[in-house]
């Protein structure tokens, strides 16, 4: 990639970041803090390949 | 390992230590600096052992398994948190068949800091979101998500959007990128 394009990235990823790190309702913080895993490890052991869309 | 594997593994390496670096760029300013982004590495799994151990895991992942996931997909994406010597957080992931989806597939915190325990989730999707433009896909999804609360907060207000199993694919959120 050329520093341009690494640039341009970055600058789309800080705007992503606000959106994501911004203040947040105190009860999803609270199941934000709680929560310690998203997403199912039966992911890697069974990984969809092909037929997936 | 065939030549062609081999070249893939080492040139999607250094798109992911770019788009580790991309993203710890952008990290907001109560994080820059004092969480480092890394790979799923021997420092990574060496502390995984010791936390392993303990009782207040709420699933039971053995994530020594990660290094051969990401040989077996050299375009995956493996990303661990730190705050100095402390794992925050691993979080392992590999493109659709077609390349065009980065899916997110798998988190797990370790880390109960109330300064940053809230946000690991927040680092990984950066993280992902850094490495699917990298590579060129247009859309990162979060696979099999399970807590209808994070669903439904993701939905509505990080431009995600839900869609269900079909055809035996799993559930996942979904968002352009």
């Amino acid at each position: 990639m050329t520093p341009e394009e690494l640039k341009k990235i970055e600058e789309e990823l800080k705007k992503s970041s606000k959106e994501i790190f911004k203040p947040r309702p105190k009860d999803i913080q609270e199941e934000l803090e709680k929560e310690t895993f998203l997403g199912n490890p039966d992911n890697l052991a069974e990984p969809t390949d092909v037929d997936e869309s | 390992m065939q030549l062609s594997h081999s070249r893939t593994l080492t040139k999607y390496d250094e798109l992911r230590k770019q788009a580790r670096q991309l993203a710890s760029n952008s990290l907001p300013s109560h994080l820059k600096h004092i969480l480092q982004l890394e790979s799923v590495n021997h420092r990574a799994l060496s502390a995984f052992k010791t936390l392993q151990k303990q009782d207040i895991r709420k699933v039971d992942w053995d994530w020594c398994f990660a290094p051969k996931f990401c040989i077996r997909y050299p375009k995956a994406f493996d990303l661990s948190v730190w705050h100095g010597n402390s794992l925050c957080s691993l979080t392992l992931g590999r493109p659709t068949y077609k390349g065009t989806e980065m899916r997110l597939d798998f988190i797990e915190k370790f880390t109960e800091n109330p300064v940053f325990s809230g946000d690991m989730f927040g680092i990984s999707l950066i993280a992902y979101e850094a490495y699917g433009k990298v590579i060129g896909a247009k859309q990162l999804r979060i696979m099999n998500p399970e807590n209808d609360k994070l669903i439904k907060y993701y939905s509505s207000y990080n431009g995600f959007s839900y869609q269900k199993s079909l055809k035996g694919n799993p559930h996942y959120l979904v968002k352009s990128i």
